[in-house]
C-alpha cells in the first residue's frame, strides 16, 4: 500500500492512500489533492470523534474551522487568550472539558448527526497514547478513513523509513481509524 | 499600490474559477509552499479560501516564472501562484495554478 504523507495540514500527521497527483521531482515537484474540502471535513470528523487527549494541532485545526479566535477558544472554559495560545503551542495541555466542548461545537456545525454518538462516548473515554496519525483513502468519489487490519504495518513513501501501525481503535460504524507511530 | 503589483480583476476571476468547488485537483502545491504553510500556521483550507475569495495582484516575472499574488485580508494570508506563463492575458484558458509560496499578508 502506497501512503503519501500530507504536509502543510496544520502540523497534523496525515497520510493518504490515493487521491493525490504528484508531478515532477526535487524543487519542481508539485502535489495536487482530490477534493480538499471533503478531506478537511473528514479530518475534522476524525479529530472530533477521536477519543483521548487533544493535541495542540488538533485544537488549532478545529478552532480554525469554527472561525474562532484564540480568545474565543479561551472563553469556552472561562480562560484567557494567553492560556488558549499555550494550549495550541503545547506548553499547557488542552483540558478535557475544553477539548470536549470544541469537538461538540465542530460536530454541531459540520456533522450534526454525530453529536449524539460523541456525547454517548464522552463518558467512556479511553485515553490513547502516542502521537495520533490520521490515514484517509480516496475511493474515487470522496475521502474515507482508511480501515486497515489490526496491526497492519506499512511504509509512508514520502516519509522515508517511517513505519506506522494502523489499528482500528473503535469498531462501531462511526469509528475513526487512526494510527500510532511505531 | 501594494508592493506585489496591481490588482488584476480578470486574473482574480480566473483563479477563483480554477479553485472553485471540487477544483482542488487543479491547485498544485510545491514542497516549499507546504513547508511555509507549516511554518506560518496556515493549511490547505486557508490557501483554498484565499484563492476562492481573495484578490489577485500582478502577475510579474520572478525567477524566470510568471507569478501573481493572491491576498485574503481576513485570513491575513498571501499566496504566490505560478504556472501562468503562456496563458492569454484575459486568463480565460487558465486551468491550473501552482502554489509557489504562502506568507502572511502585510
Amino acid at each position: 500500500m502506497n501512503l503519501v504523507k500530507m504536509r502543510g495540514a496544520g502540523g497534523l500527521d496525515v497520510h493518504l492512500v490515493g487521491g493525490t497527483t504528484v508531478e515532477g521531482s526535487g524543487a519542481d515537484q508539485t502535489v495536487a489533492y482530490a477534493d480538499l474540502d471533503d478531506l478537511y471535513k473528514q479530518l475534522g470528523l476524525a479529530i472530533a470523534l477521536r477519543r483521548g487527549a487533544m493535541s495542540p494541532e488538533e485544537a488549532r485545526f478545529l478552532r480554525k474551522r469554527l472561525k474562532m479566535t484564540q480568545a474565543d477558544l479561551g472563553r469556552l472554559g472561562g480562560k484567557t487568550e494567553q492560556v488558549a495560545a499555550k494550549w495550541e503551542k503545547g506548553t499547557l495541555p488542552v483540558p478535557q472539558a475544553e477539548a470536549t466542548l470544541l469537538r461538540l461545537k465542530w460536530l454541531a456545525k459540520f456533522a450534526r448527526s454525530h453529536v449524539r454518538t460523541a456525547l454517548e462516548a464522552s463518558g467512556l473515554q479511553t485515553p490513547t497514547t502516542g502521537v495520533p496519525c490520521f490515514v484517509f483513502k480516496f475511493d474515487g468519489q470522496s475521502w474515507r478513513p482508511h480501515r486497515g487490519t489490526r496491526a497492519e504495518e506499512t511504509h509512508a513513501s514520502a516519509d522515508e523509513g517511517a513505519t506506522i501501525t494502523i489499528a482500528n481503535a473503535m469498531a462501531s460504524a462511526s469509528a475513526v481509524t487512526y494510527a500510532v507511530r511505531a | 499600490m501594494p508592493a506585489y503589483g496591481e490588482f488584476n480583476q480578470a486574473l482574480t476571476v480566473a483563479i477563483k474559477r480554477v479553485a472553485a468547488g471540487q477544483g482542488s485537483a487543479n491547485v498544485k502545491f510545491s514542497p516549499h509552499s507546504e513547508h511555509q504553510m507549516e511554518a506560518r500556521n496556515f493549511d490547505h483550507d486557508d490557501v483554498m479560501t484565499c484563492l476562492r475569495k481573495g484578490k489577485a495582484y500582478g502577475p510579474e516575472m520572478r525567477n524566470g516564472d510568471l507569478r501573481a499574488n493572491v491576498v485574503h485580508r481576513g485570513l491575513h494570508i498571501r499566496v504566490a501562484v505560478g504556472g501562468l506563463l503562456g496563458i492569454s492575458p484575459d486568463w480565460s484558458r487558465l486551468q491550473v495554478v501552482v502554489v509557489a509560496t504562502v506568507m502572511e499578508a502585510e
